[in-house]
């Protein structure tokens, strides 16, 4: 039988409608939204403390992005990000503090270095059960977090790093150019990620998390995909700790601690460990609203660390009762008001020409 | 290197092992039972340790100033004992038991997000300065000539330490392997399903598991406070990843297993301090532990569970 299809016409609206749909479409809003701030912050309208604040949180989220493909896809809990944050930190410290070479080697040490990190958590996942990993990843932070205060030749010790201002490609760099980076680099690996989870990878590492045993009966590696998400996942926590430095120029031991990866944990969780836009969210969430909204409230600012309260009790309730997360929130919204809307049609209807028979 | 530079190195091992072992213990009861691991471990403890500290140094000794102080430490460690316990208590039924999706994943984070709640909660009830830690019993040092020119000193917060972590443990040991409690606890260890069939109360075993870890948790951190001085709300984090590690290095499949290993980290600390680098003695000793798990994953005593799946 002949299907008679409607005729497509493309319209300016149906063409912007498609575009919408894109999934890359939300990366463009957000890359507007992000220059739209620092623009913003440039002609005065936004204080630069605010712009700061934001280029924190994109740093984050680039973090977070690499965590949620091991938190949320491949189901493993690690504790570790913290230090690995670090030791990107303090690999452009020396290469461009100490050792006065462009930025371009420090990138290329950094993501050897956190390749190396990588695969060594990811042989070490394989060889245990997953519920240590969480331990042997603070372990293993731990042992970073010392090197970071003794190794005095390096890191300085338990004084921190602090970095000149330096050059770029021959250009000498301040905050608002940096900025560009971070949001080039987040722009970057949303893609990287959004391909990585909607293709086949995503795919076989969501169902290592729902089952090991059964995705190694459909043919699934385990190894290869383990490896995989701690080797992306330690190299974005370690990219992110080089542009944690290049934007604050200043590193010191005792913040790559555990309070740092739970927090990171805590977004991810929170926004919903599935979506880039739920991780980016809860980052938002985590690390914007602590410093732009609590750090003004007189409660929190007398009594420092208690808005993590917030922060933990938030984690317990989404994993307790909803854990979709934030981002599961606006589909449940929508699919309430539309049935609403429904029900709602179909009461008038009732009511204008009788009960249905 | 003297005898007695050894037995006085061997004594500071097991002078920190003894708090290590509490808190490994009260981790491996909770894996044992509830099959998680607790994160929230120190938190807990840490929060006891300064509802002793408060308790003993801002209530008790300011209404009583001639009272006998030993007598009153006591009381206000009994006091953070039952705080500890409560907070055990409140994790598992309040929060473990009533969370809607529950895997190992879930528990862990659970536990996890205690950690952050418990540390927003430190500068709200107690003030954001670190509190000092008095120390009626440490003011007591002990000499015993071992034969060198240099007497070994042992102080009397030291030898007290080691006794109650000795009775403790020994007594819930012995409770474990003679009592009813014991029984169950063992059993709902080896498949918690099957105990249940069999008429034990697991929910019941698990509760209780898990306010017995806080107390435990509670008395380590009350003996182990006064040894650095001050309060901080991290006060417990470096034991409890040496725990965790020790639990791991054991196996947590036993109770024996990680309280060797226990033993083992705190003593070979020690000497790496003494022989190698005292900077680099924590990172060396972490180090090695990470080895020997890579190479033998089950742990020193652990034996390797086939899994049904």
């Amino acid at each position: 039988m002949l299907e008679h299809r409607p005729l497509q016409h493309h319209t300016p609206l149906s063409n912007w409608k498609k575009m919408t749909k894109h999934p890359f479409f939300g990366i463009f809003l957000s890359l507007i939204v992000m220059i739209m701030i620092q623009l913003l912050g440039q002609i005065g309208a936004i204080p630069s403390g605010v712009v700061d604040v934001f280029a924190i949180v994109w740093i984050y989220i680039i973090i977070g992005l690499g965590f949620t493909l091991l938190l949320g896809y491949t189901g493993l809990a690690s504790l570790g990000t913290a230090g690995f944050i670090g030791v990107g930190s303090y690999v452009v410290a020396y290469v461009l503090g100490t050792a006065g070479m462009p930025l371009i080697i420090a990138f290329a040490l950094g993501i050897i270095i956190s390749i190396g990190l990588g695969t060594i958590v990811g042989f070490i996942s394989l060889r245990i059960e997953g519920m240590y990993l969480a331990i042997i990843t603070l372990g293993l932070s731990e042992i970073l977090v010392e090197v970071f205060k003794f190794w005095t030749q390096v890191t300085k010790g338990l004084v921190g790093f602090q970095l000149d201002r330096y050059n770029i490609l021959g250009f000498a760099v301040r905050e608002q150019e940096i900025y560009y980076i971070l949001v080039l680099a987040l722009v970057l690996t949303m893609f990287a990620v959004l391909n990585i989870i909607n293709s086949p990878t995503g795919r076989a590492m969501l169902s290592i998390k729902n089952s090991t045993s059964a995705a190694q009966a459909m043919g699934i590696s385990i190894l290869k995909y383990r490896l995989l998400s701690f080797i992306v996942s330690t190299v974005l926590a370690v990219i992110g700790g080089m542009l944690y430095m290049m934007y604050t120029r200043s590193t010191i031991p005792n913040v790559w601690n555990i309070a740092l990866s739970l927090n990171i944990l805590a977004a991810v969780v929170i926004g919903g460990a599935k979506s880039i836009w739920g991780v980016s969210l809860g980052t938002i969430f985590i690390f914007g609203i602590n410093q732009l909204v609590f750090a003004r409230i007189p409660f929190f600012t007398r009594y420092g660390n208690a808005s993590l309260f917030i922060n933990g009790a938030l984690i317990i309730l989404v994993v307790m009762f909803y854990p979709g997360g934030i981002i599961r929130m606006f589909t449940d919204l929508s699919r309430l008001v539309k049935k609403t809307y429904h029900t709602i049609l179909n009461k008038v209807k009732e009511y204008r020409y009788g009960p249905e028979e | 290197m003297t005898l007695q530079q050894i037995l006085s190195m061997l004594f500071q091992g097991i002078t920190s092992a003894s708090f290590l072992a509490l808190i490994t213990f009260s981790i491996v009861l909770i894996f044992k039972t509830s099959t998680t691991t607790n994160f929230a471990q120190s938190s807990i403890a840490t929060f006891s340790a300064y509802v002793i500290t408060n308790i003993f140094a801002k209530i008790l000794l300011v209404n009583n100033p001639d009272g006998n102080a030993v007598v009153m430490l006591i009381l206000s460690i009994l006091i953070g004992i039952v705080v500890g316990f409560a907070f055990g208590l409140f994790i598992d039924i309040m929060l473990i038991r009533k969370s809607k999706y529950s895997n190992v994943l879930t528990k862990q984070m659970i536990t996890m997000g205690m950690i952050l709640v418990f540390s927003g909660l430190f500068p709200v009830v107690f003030g954001i300065f670190a509190q000092p830690t008095p120390m009626p019993l440490t003011r007591k040092v002990f000499e015993v000539n071992v034969g060198g020119a240099i007497p070994l000193y042992i102080s009397g917060h030291a030898l007290i330490s080691i006794v109650l972590t000795i009775l403790v443990l020994g007594g819930i040991f012995l409770a474990l392997k003679y009592t009813k409690w014991g029984l169950g606890v063992r059993a709902t260890a080896s498949n918690e399903i099957v105990a249940g069939m069999m008429g034990v109360n697991t929910k019941f075993i698990t509760a209780m598991s898990w306010g017995i870890a806080g107390g435990i948790g509670a008395l380590a951190a009350g003996l182990f406070a006064p040894t650095v001085y001050t309060l901080t709300p991290d006060l417990m984090m470096g034991l409890q990843i040496n725990g965790f590690l020790a639990a791991v290095l054991g196996g947590f499949s036993t109770f024996a297993g990680p309280m060797i290993a226990s033993l083992i980290i705190p003593i070979s600390r020690v000497f790496a301090w003494q022989f190698i680098s005292n900077e680099w003695s924590n990172a060396i000793v972490y180090l090695l532990v990470l080895v020997i798990i890579l190479v033998k994953p089950v742990g020193l005593l652990g034996k390797r569970i086939a899994k049904k799946v």
